[in-house]
This record gives C-alpha cells, sequence and structure tokens, in this order.
C-alpha cells in the first residue's frame, strides 16, 4: 500500500536512517522535492543520476544543491538517456561500487525517465541490493504541461523510436500472436503511435481507477482516449490499475494478461511512474511479459510539471530473480 | 618447424598468453587437447574410411597431411605471423586446419560441410561457445565445394566479425587455409610403396601420381616455386581420370591452372602485407632410377602478365548488375537516353 | 447504442479470415505485377497503405479460395512473416555489437523464426492426408535428412521423438515446436547478456538462410504435399528489423535462389540500409524489384479512387449497409450546387474572359477555389466550407487507404453515438467535415499542439520538428493564400527546389516524407538540364490550411533560401506572401515588404 503524505512531512514516513538514497535529476521540478526534506545527518549516501545533456539548467542546478548539502555523501553518475546499455552499466557500476551497509535504501523515482527507472529496478533485482528494505517515494504532480490550458496540455512530442526495455525483453514466441498492454496516461499522441506500431492482435488499453487516481484531469482523459480507441480497432479490452499503488497495478496488469493466455503480452507504460513500478513488479513475477518504451521526439522541458503537494511512500518488494 | 627452419604457427600459439584469448581462457591447452583427440580418433582412419566409403583410394588426409597444411600457412605468413594474425586467429585456424577434411570419414561428397557431424561423434570439446566453433567449422568448410552452383565460399564470409571480445578475420583466414591446402597436395600425401601397390584404384591412381611428383614447394617472397619430377616412364603413361586417359603432365598442367585459380581468388582476401604475386613450376623428367641427368625439364611461371583479356560480354564480365539497371537492361547509352526522355516527359 | 458493427474499423490483416479476405480484397496486383511473380521484390509504403493486406492475401488459404483451387494447383505457396515492433529486435541485441557473434547470432534468430512461420503457414493450408503418407515421409524427413542438417550445423542434441501414427498436423506442430524452442535458446541468451557488458559463450544451435533454410524448404517441398512452386516469404514491416538483422535480410535477397524462395519485403519507408553484412549493396532491378506505393497512387488518382470506392462498397455490402459508397458519404449539396453555379458562370464567361485552353480547364481550376474565396467574407456564424463527399474524403487520404478508413471509422462512431439506437445508413456532411478536420489537426504534431508559433525563434537551438512544422505552417498558409488569389493557377499543393545549397532545408522536408506530412517527387528544373526535387504536401493537411483537396497539380519553384527563412518565422513568411508576388518571396528571400512589383 502506498501511503500518501504532504511533500513536506514525508521525511516522518520514510525511514529514520537511510544507508542509500537513490535519485534522478532532471528539468522537472520535482526533482528536489524529496531530498530537501531530508537532514544531511539521517542519510548515509546519495547516487544521483543525471543525463547532462537532457537535464536542462535544472538538473544541474539540483545536483549542484544536494552536493552541497550532503556533501562527500553525493556521488554523482551521469549517463545517457538515448543510450540504454550506458544506461544500465552506470546503473550497475554505481551500485555494485556501494560499499556501504545497506539495510535501508530509498529510491524517489519521480525524476527518473520510465526506461531508465525500469532498469534500474531490474539491476537492484539481481545486485546485492535485492536484500535490502527498499522504500518508494513518489510526488506528485500539482500541474502538467504547465502554463497551457487544457486544451494545449503537452508532456511530449512524437515518437522517435519504439524499442524493448533492456532486463524485460520477455519470452515471446513466434508461434504466438501479440497483445499489447498500454497503461495510457496524458500522452495520448504517443500511445496511439505506440498502437499504430505495433498493430497487435489483442489491445488493452489500462484505466486509472477514479479511486485510485493521482488527479481527476488524468481520469478523464484516460476516458476519453479509451472511448476514442474502440472506434478504430475491432478488438479493444479495457481494465483498470491503480495510479497509486504499485502493487494493485501489478495485480491488475498480471489478472489482465492471465485472462488472456496464449499472447506475447508486451506493455507500454504510459502513467504514472508509481504504475510504472508496478508494470516492472509484474513483468519479474511473469517473465515472459516484455516491456516496451517509446522514446519521445521532443519533450515540453520549460513546463514540464509542477511539484504537487503530496508524496507517495510504499514499500518497494522487488521479487527475487527467477 | 617449416622448410625455413622459422618457428611455425604452432610454436607462435604456444607462445602466447592467457590474456591473448577470450576471458583469459587456457586456449593453448584446449588446442593440444583437440589436437590429441584428433590425432588419435580420427586423424588416422579419414583416408581409408574414406576409402572405404567412395571405392577409390584417397590421397593422405591423415595427420601428415593436417601438418603439411600448417607448414604451408607457416610459409605464407612468414617470419611474423603475429603481424597478420592475433594468437586467438592462430588458435582459430589451427583448429580449422584439423578439421577441414574429417568429413571425409563419411565420404568425399561434401565432406567440408560434413566435419561437423564427424568431430561430434567423438565429443572433442571445442569450447563451450558454439559461435566460435561454429566460426572454426565455417572456415573449415570455405577450403573447397560450393555453396549450389557457387563456389565463392569465401566471400561469404565476413571479412571482420567479433567473437567473444575478440576481432576476427575469418575471410582471411578461410583463404590461408583454402590456399595452404591447395599448396599441399605434395609428396607426403603418399608413398612410393603405395602407388607401387596393386591397392590403388585406376580412377585413383593419378591423384597420387600427381602428388608424388610434387617434391618440393617452397614460398619465398611473393613467389611459390613447386618442384615437380617424375620418371620418363610415367612421362610416357597415360592415367584413368573422369573415364579418359590422362598423361601426367598433363594433370600437373591442369593442376596448375586450378592453382592460378586459386592464387588469384584466395590472395584477394590477403591483408597488403601477404602477396603471393607468381607460381613457378619446374618439371623434370630423369631415368627410370632418378640418378641421371635430367632427360627433359620444363620451367614455367604463371602470373598476371600483358594486359587482361578482353572479354565478350564487356563491362557486364566484372559489373553484372549493370546487366539488369534501373535505368535499362543492359545499360547503354541509349538505355540511358531513353530512361532521361520517359522521365522529363 | 447499437449491435451495429462497424464496416471500418482496424483489423491487422492476419486475423482475418481468408473468407472475409478475399471478400474484401481489391485485387491491386495490376498496379503491381512483380508482386507475385518469382523474384525478390520490395513493397515500399506508408503505413496504412494496404501492404499487409496485400500479403495476406497471398497466403495459401486465401488464394486456393480466389482461385478455387487445391493446394496443389496455386501458383505460388505465400508464407507470412510478420515483424512487429520489439519482437525480434530486442535491446539485448546490442550487447553483441562489436563483441559478440552479432552476425551469426542474428542471422540464427531470423532463419528460427521465418522457419516457424513456414511450417505454421503449412498448418494454415490444412493439407489432407487422408493414407496418411504425407505424414509419413515427413516424419522420415525429419528423423533423417533434418536431423543430419541439424548435424552438420553443430548441433548433436536429439530432436523429440514423434510417435509413428502421429498426423500430419502434429508432425508439422512438432516442427514448429522445434524451431520455437530454438528461438528460445536465443532469447534466454540474449537476456543473460542484459546488464553485462563481458561476452558470454552462446550454447545453442546456428543456422543459416543458406546451408540450413533453403535446404529445408527445398526439401519439404519435395515431399509431396506442396505445390512444386516456388516460396514467397512475405516479410512484413521489415523496418522493424535493427540495422544488423535488416542487412542479415538484405543477404538473403542478395542470393539467386528465388527459384526456391522469393522474398516479398514490405517496408514504411524507414528501411536501414540495402548493404548486406558483407558490405555488398543490393540494388534494383539486379537484386530485386521495388514497387513504391504511394508514387503509383500519386500518379495515377484515378486508380486509387476507384480502389477505395470497391473497398468501401465491399465493406457496406458485408456489414449490410444498402447504398454505394457515394451514397453513404454524401456531397454537402448546398455547396456543391453552389459550386455548379459558379462552374457555370465561369463556363458562360469563358469565350471572353476564359484563361485555360478549355471551359472545362476554368472549371476545374477556378470553381471551388472561388467559391471558398466567396466564404472568406463571411461572419463566424456563416457558412463555412465543408469537407464532405465521397471523393473529397477519398482526395483527403492522400493515397493511403488507411487513413481513409480511419476517418470513416470515427465518423461511424460518431453517426452511432448521435443516432440514439437508430442504424447508420450515411454519414452526415457535418459529421464528415468535424472529423477530417480533427484528424488533420491531430496530423499536424499531435493531439495538444498549439497552431500558433514562436515569432521570435532564431536559428539556433531549432530543432528539425521544429523547423518541420514551421514549414508547414508556411507553406500552407502560403497555398492558401494562392487558392483565394486571382492568380492563373491556384491549385497550388507542391514546391519544387531551385537548389540545395541548404542542406537543412532538404533533411526538413526528408523528415516531413519519413512523417508523411509530403510526398517526394521530382520534375524539370527551370533552366531545363535536370530535375529538382518535389515536395507534395499531404492533402491531409488540406482541411487545416482550408486547401482544395481535390487537386495537386500545381506547383511553386523555390530556392532554399527562401524556405529556410519560412522554417525561421512562418507567421511573417506568410505576411508577405499576403502581400508580394509569391513567385518573387520564393526566389528571392531578400525581398522586403512593399518593394517593387506587387501582384
Amino acid at each position: 500500500m502506498s501511503e500518501k503524505v504532504l511533500v513536506k512531512e514525508v521525511g516522518s514516513a520514510l525511514p529514520s536512517h537511510i544507508d542509500l538514497f537513490i535519485c534522478a535529476a532532471s528539468y522537472d521540478s520535482r526533482t528536489l522535492s524529496i531530498v530537501s526534506t531530508l537532514a544531511p545527518l539521517i542519510v548515509n549516501k546519495i547516487i544521483v543520476f543525471i543525463d547532462p545533456g537532457n537535464s536542462g539548467a535544472f538538473g544541474v542546478d539540483a545536483v549542484r544543491y544536494m552536493s552541497e548539502r550532503f556533501g562527500e555523501k553525493v556521488t554523482v553518475v551521469e549517463f545517457d538517456l538515448a543510450n540504454p546499455l550506458d544506461i544500465a552499466d552506470k546503473i550497475v557500476k554505481a551500485i555494485s561500487n556501494v560499499q556501504e551497509a545497506t539495510g535501508e535504501v530509498v529510491v524517489d523515482i519521480t525524476t527518473f525517465t520510465q526506461e531508465a527507472l525500469l532498469i534500474l529496478l531490474r539491476v537492484l533485482q539481481i545486485s546485492t541490493l535485492s536484500g535490502a528494505n527498499t522504500t518508494g517515494a513518489y510526488t506528485g504532480a500539482g500541474d502538467y504541461s504547465v502554463g497551457l490550458n487544457a486544451e494545449g496540455k503537452w508532456l511530449t512530442k512524437g515518437v522517435l523510436e519504439i524499442r524493448s526495455v533492456l532486463g524485460f525483453a520477455g519470452e515471446s514466441k513466434p508461434t504466438q500472436k501479440q497483445h499489447l498492454i498500454v497503461l495510457a496516461g496524458y500522452e495520448v499522441e504517443r500511445a496511439e503511435k505506440t498502437i499504430d506500431a505495433y498493430e497487435p492482435a489483442l489491445l488493452s488499453i489500462g484505466l486509472g481507477d477514479p479511486n485510485e487516481s493521482i488527479s481527476k484531469s488524468l481520469f478523464d482523459v484516460n476516458k476519453w482516449f479509451h472511448g476514442k480507441l474502440i472506434e478504430r480497432y475491432r478488438e479493444v479490452k479495457h481494465f483498470v490499475f491503480s495510479c497509486e499503488d504499485s502493487t494493485h497495478t501489478k495485480d491488475a496488469i498480471l489478472k489482465q494478461v492471465q485472462d488472456y493466455p496464449g499472447y506475447n503480452v508486451q506493455i507500454a507504460p504510459m502513467n504514472t511512474k508509481i504504475s510504472t513500478v508496478g508494470v516492472a513488479l509484474a513483468a519479474m513475477e511473469d517473465t515472459a511479459i516484455q516491456i516496451c518504451y517509446a522514446l519521445p521526439a521532443e519533450y515540453n522541458r520549460e513546463g514540464y510539471t509542477s511539484p504537487g503537494d503530496f508524496a507517495y511512500v510504499f514499500k518497494l518488494q522487488i521479487p527475487k530473480e527467477k | 618447424m617449416n622448410a625455413t627452419n622459422q618457428p611455425s604457427i604452432l610454436e607462435h600459439l604456444t607462445r602466447c598468453g592467457k590474456d591473448d584469448f577470450p576471458n583469459g581462457s587456457d586456449y593453448i591447452a584446449r588446442y593440444k587437447a583437440i589436437e590429441t583427440s584428433l590425432n588419435e580418433n580420427i586423424h588416422p582412419f579419414v583416408t581409408p574410411a574414406a576409402s572405404s566409403v567412395d571405392g577409390g583410394y584417397l590421397t593422405g588426409h591423415g595427420i601428415s597431411h593436417i601438418q603439411t597444411v600448417m607448414a604451408r600457412v607457416s610459409d605464407l605468413l612468414g617470419s611474423s605471423p603475429l603481424d597478420s594474425l592475433s594468437c586467438y586467429e592462430l588458435y582459430l585456424l589451427l583448429a580449422a586446419i584439423h578439421v577441414h577434411d574429417v568429413g571425409n570419414i563419411q565420404g568425399r561428397k561434401n565432406h567440408e560441410s560434413a566435419a561437423a557431424d564427424a568431430v561430434n561423434k567423438y565429443d572433442i570439446i571445442f569450447g563451450t561457445d558454439d559461435v566460435e566453433k561454429r566460426l572454426i567449422f565455417r572456415i573449415a568448410d570455405a577450403h573447397t565445394g560450393r555453396r549450389g552452383s557457387d563456389k565463392d565460399k569465401v566471400s561469404k564470409l565476413q571479412e571482420t566479425d567479433h567473437v567473444l571480445g575478440k576481432t576476427v578475420h575469418p575471410r582471411f583466414m578461410a583463404a590461408l587455409l583454402r590456399f595452404a591446402d591447395e599448396l599441399a597436395d605434395d609428396r607426403s600425401r603418399t608413398s612410393k610403396t603405395l602407388l607401387d601397390s596393386a591397392a590403388l584404384t585406376k580412377d585413383s591412381e593419378i591423384y597420387h601420381r600427381y602428388c608424388y611428383a610434387l617434391h618440393s614447394v617452397v614460398v619465398s617472397g611473393d613467389t611459390v616455386r613447386l618442384s615437380f619430377d617424375m620418371t620418363s616412364g610415367d612421362a610416357g603413361k597415360t592415367f584413368q581420370k573422369d573415364g579418359k586417359d590422362i598423361y601426367l603432365l598433363d594433370e600437373i598442367c591442369d593442376r596448375m591452372m586450378k592453382m592460378h585459380s586459386e592464387r588469384i581468388y584466395c590472395v584477394r582476401f590477403f591483408p597488403p602485407t601477404i602477396r603471393i604475386d607468381r607460381i613457378d613450376v619446374s618439371i623434370t623428367v630423369y631415368g627410370p632410377h632418378y640418378i641421371d641427368d635430367p632427360l627433359a625439364v620444363i620451367n614455367f611461371r604463371m602470373e598476371e602478365a600483358g594486359y587482361p583479356p578482353e572479354s565478350s560480354r564487356g563491362i557486364f564480365e566484372i559489373c553484372p548488375q549493370l546487366e539488369n539497371h534501373l535505368y535499362g537492361s543492359p545499360l547503354t547509352g541509349k538505355s540511358l537516353k531513353d530512361y532521361l526522355d520517359r522521365n522529363s516527359q | 447504442m447499437t449491435d451495429q458493427l462497424n464496416p471500418f474499423a482496424v483489423q491487422t490483416p492476419e486475423d482475418i479470415p481468408a473468407a472475409d479476405v478475399v471478400s474484401l480484397f481489391v485485387d491491386v496486383f495490376s498496379d503491381y505485377h512483380n508482386i507475385p511473380k518469382p523474384g525478390h521484390t520490395f513493397l515500399n509504403g506508408p503505413r496504412g497503405s494496404g501492404k499487409s493486406m496485400m500479403f495476406r492475401y497471398l497466403e495459401p488459404d486465401c488464394q486456393q479460395l480466389r482461385l478455387s483451387k487445391p493446394l496443389s494447383e496455386i501458383p505460388f505457396f505465400g508464407v507470412y512473416v510478420p515483424i512487429k515492433n520489439t519482437e525480434i529486435k530486442l535491446t539485448e541485441f546490442n550487447r553483441l555489437t562489436n563483441r559478440h557473434a552479432e552476425v551469426v547470432l542474428s542471422e540464427h534468430f531470423l532463419v528460427t523464426f521465418v522457419a516457424v512461420k513456414f511450417f505454421t503457414s503449412l498448418l494454415k493450408a490444412q493439407i489432407t492426408d487422408t493414407k496418411g503418407d504425407y505424414a509419413k515421409s515427413l516424419r522420415e524427413y525429419y528423423n533423417g535428412k533434418f536431423a543430419q542438417l541439424l548435424r552438420w550445423n553443430g548441433w548433436t542434441e536429439a530432436l523429440p521423438d514423434i510417435p509413428s501414427m502421429a498426423e500430419l498436423v502434429d508432425i508439422i506442430n512438432a516442427f514448429r515446436d522445434v524451431f520455437s524452442g530454438y528461438y528460445s535458446i536465443v532469447t534466454s541468451y540474449l537476456r543473460s547478456l542484459a546488464f553485462t557488458d563481458t561476452p558470454l559463450p552462446y550454447r545453442g544451435p546456428l543456422f543459416g538462410y543458406l546451408d540450413f533454410m533453403l535446404p529445408v524448404i527445398q526439401e519439404v517441398r519435395s515431399l509431396g504435399f506442396m505445390p512444386s512452386v516456388p516460396v514467397f516469404l512475405l516479410i512484413d514491416d521489415a523496418d522493424n528489423l535493427n540495422l544488423t538483422q535488416t542487412r542479415i535480410l538484405n543477404g538473403w535477397v542478395s542470393t539467386r535462389t528465388s527459384d526456391v524462395a522469393s522474398i516479398k519485403i514490405s517496408t514504411q519507408m524507414t528501411y536501414k540500409t540495402y548493404l548486406t553484412a558483407t558490405s555488398q549493396a543490393i540494388s534494383s532491378p539486379h537484386d530485386f524489384n521495388e514497387v513504391n506505393i504511394s508514387a503509383v497512387y500519386t500518379s495515377a488518382k484515378d486508380k486509387y479512387i476507384s480502389r477505395v470506392e470497391q473497398i468501401v462498397n465491399r465493406r457496406l455490402e458485408k456489414y449490410g449497409i444498402e447504398g454505394t459508397a457515394q451514397q453513404f458519404f454524401p456531397e454537402y449539396v448546398k455547396q456543391e450546387d453552389a459550386i455548379r453555379k459558379i462552374s457555370e458562370e465561369i463556363r458562360s464567361k469563358w469565350p471572353e474572359e476564359g484563361r485555360g485552353y478549355r471551359a472545362s480547364d476554368d472549371v476545374t481550376r477556378y470553381a471551388r477555389p472561388d467559391y471558398m474565396k466567396s466564404l472568406l467574407g463571411s461572419s463566424k456564424s456563416g457558412p463555412s466550407y465543408r469537407y464532405a463527399g465521397f471523393e473529397q474524403l477519398v482526395h483527403i487520404s492522400s493515397g493511403i487507404i488507411r487513413y481513409f478508413l480511419e476517418a470513416a471509422s470515427l465518423m461511424f462512431g460518431e453517426m452511432r453515438s448521435q443516432n440514439d439506437g437508430a442504424l447508420v445508413k450515411h454519414i452526415d456532411t457535418g459529421v464528415q467535415d468535424k472529423i477530417v478536420r480533427e484528424q488533420a489537426k491531430q496530423f499536424f504534431f499531435g493531439e495538444f499542439d498549439k497552431l500558433e508559433c514562436d515569432e521570435n525563434v532564431g536559428e539556433e537551438g531549432v530543432s528539425h520538428v521544429k523547423r518541420l512544422r514551421n514549414l508547414i505552417l508556411a507553406l500552407g498558409g502560403m497555398f492558401h493564400s494562392i487558392l483565394i488569389s486571382d492568380l492563373a493557377e491556384r491549385r497550388v499543393f507542391s514546391i519544387a527546389l531551385t537548389d540545395e545549397t541548404d542542406e537543412e532545408v532538404v533533411k526538413v522536408f526528408k523528415l516531413g516524407v519519413r512523417y508523411g506530412y509530403f510526398h517526394e517527387s521530382s520534375i524539370g528544373n527551370k533552366e531545363g538540364t535536370g530535375r529538382a526535387r518535389l515536395f507534395i504536401l499531404s492533402r491531409r493537411l488540406a482541411p487545416l490550411f482550408n486547401l482544395d483537396p481535390t487537386s495537386f497539380a500545381g506547383y511553386k519553384f523555390a530556392t532554399t533560401a527562401a524556405l529556410k527563412k519560412a522554417m525561421d518565422n512562418p507567421q511573417k513568411f506568410n505576411r508577405q506572401v499576403g502581400h508580394e508576388s509569391t513567385d518573387e518571396i520564393l526566389e528571392d528571400p531578400q525581398m522586403t515588404l512593399f518593394d517593387g512589383a506587387g501582384r
């Protein structure tokens, strides 16, 4: 279960002592929402990942802030978000270089890209940290595509490439057809392009549960998008998943997969990062599932999000590798 | 050591360190195990088994032939083989040399492709990686034969490839093996005793006579020097080949023409540092006992000389893609004009 | 909502039953005559242009139905090999690049994938084997030559047993399972590579196309239950292969083996390379024939309209809707009547004022544009141009059948929700217009794009994507200005490049071609000394810029310098176009406002 707390009080929901804090610095202003609430004394080590070519001035400043506040406890790791091998190698190296005791690990998942987050989770699964007590933290967004009215909002534009996520290749069989599961969010164009790129035999659209949705506007967009798709595609199934509880998300996905057996399953997570954690957990449990990622052509860096008032804290129970 | 008393490629291999090989594994020990296993279980039986299957009497395809091919490769690579091949490539090439003819144990037809099958039966360990193993057999497979109607097997290999983190040059290795095998058809593959015995069938005698006649193969700089001798009796006799009667000299000339073609073909894949530009041939005919003065001496040189012969097919000989081209089939000035006229409308 | 099925909903062709395919498919092979013939062929066309449907139609079950012939008498045996995104282009393959066995493993992966599809096609062909002879011969092959071929390729593990009484279907399934197992060995190996940069040893078989796949096809074909005809490997959406896989496929194309297997490859215009893994180039027509769908339909509009009409009529019939395509998608009568009236006026005035060679030429050129111009003065609540009527919708779909069908499916959905349970018998013109305008807007950079752009965007930091958007805004605005002008040729939809001095401009146009905003062609240059690149705006954008989609004959020459300025500041460009000679602006970008000749 996720615990929803005010951002300024998130420290009270996290472990009183953190051996390792992992986060990413980006142009998203939520980069510092959680780490800035932590007292330096309670944190042993921080690993912050950054793609300097993509993080903008805000990301660079955020790293500088962390280094000033936490001093030598901070390890900055640069990676190239366009290169999944580089993401993986840098994460593996950073994690394996951790010499200190790691009983309590906290991962601020908020400002990782979907792909980098998924790779991180997979590395945590196979690393020495798999036995640690791991907590996930996420800052909700107050507003997306800040400054634009509802009709003009955008987070990303275009799709450069769709690729499978490293570590989640799945176990597809050429004797089976495709079942594409899309966890839709605000990025309707990206979702449509992903569906068009796959042309699956079976399409499942996940709708955020209104009772477990980060925002009502997100739920409304989901619903409208689903309505649009059922006219275009003959076979569209839908299911409901949680946007704020990764375990519920995982369960909903696994049920959807089990309801339609005999397919090669690809999942495109395009909702909240918490739900993306749920996708990872589902794919770790059912290793036949492949996770895919649509690399956007453009990001709305200037007005991506504004930080919300609430954060979510949850136990990150990563299963042992099968 | 080879004829020039330089360390052979095998000796060079044994001087390599573990770091020269993938994952720091002991490839020298692995090679020795392969060699021992093949020498004990397969090589001695290839010739008799093939003869049994095909009904003829194959020239020597055993340990001696393997050693001859290695020596020829050493000759071609010169005194510093590691200038041209890495330690890992030496291993791959030596392993390929060992397996290139073992398929004959199932008969001569398609023997180059049957090598893997033959070897697998004896659980010979070629390491834990099947890609590496396949490369060895692909190099070996390219030494002869066709794929369908296409004799160009070497081009079908990668020029550069990567195996277990190491860069290798499959075409070069295959071409080396192929040409070295061509040069290894010498006296060591047969014997006087065999020639004099009744074991040789009529169809196989010519091949043995050829091998016996070739007593010396020397690689000297950019020249291969082949020396043949024969008795006047052998020179004056005909032998059976494919239902026809053929003189030994004619067989030598046919084989030299093939070797010339093989030279032109294989050197295409050699690096610029290894040049084989010509084959010098010397054929000496002696009296019955080889101790008298020669009765006839024939010397000739095979190299690309003079102006290249013109082809009746013109440029289409070299560039078949111009025979069937977007701007005309075949592409000519007229067909180009017609194409431009059509498109300007 | 009614239970009435949407006749235009998208279905993946591979899931459509053969009977439906044969009833729905409109035979296009008179345009693409190389496709059903032996020989390697590339079939290039944007997504939705009907390539997958063509391939589905070539499969044995459809061919048997179409020809009313048994399997033994069909002219070729099509094996459908769809390449789905990320299915075989796994990111883990990147671990092998310049490290270990990239080419040989990739080829083996492709071969096992194709092999599974080959045996799947045999299953779909539903071969009857009443006496059990075929089962016997296939089983003998399995235990004999096939097992030997595996050994020759270095794989010594025993094959699963096939019971002696197994039927043909079971034996074919056994082959499928065997190859599926080999495929899984590779995926398992690839998964192990994800988080290590050290090359790991691979244990498993390694098959090549020439030394394995072709012999299997030849042997199975010789067993008697397949027709003795070439096999067509129908590789669909080959853009979804990674670079190495693409090069391997090109290597297959370079082989002279089309008497055994002809390779038909469909691409969406983003095929990665025409080099093989051994760095040879394959080319047309030496190695393959090439068909570009959009080129065929761009140059043969009447054929495309006829095709769409046939497709729509078949779908309406199949789903029990009476009427023709024209009746189902009616014109906006008021509008068309007004245009007819203008046409009559033009015709009557032609003897004195006509510009064209014939009155009908002037009618074609000016009637609809004059009508559109006449709407300009009206208030916001007054009439606006309606994009309605079957012919207009077909033109807007720009030669890609799927665009028509997608719009049609949305229109149907809209009508269904408006009809409150009643059956949909036609699409209201207002709905037609609404949907195509929405589609045009969405097509132009996604759902949440704004149409205005930043006037102060400078040269640096402007991405190709932004430049493309600006270019389209500039050209669309210019084409509209021309449409409502008094110029002799007003139906301009294309730009021809006078020069290619600025490579950036060409790159942006190429990006636009890739995204489907432009089609590329060529025309004779102004000097008459060669060809110039011609970029035709997609008519899908016609509703966005209020252009006449029924024609696209006109073009303008432009320098790359002028187009660069349009990319930097489309609004300023469009203001200039409103006040100065279009030709002068396009050919002399230094011309300032009100300087020199007007129109």
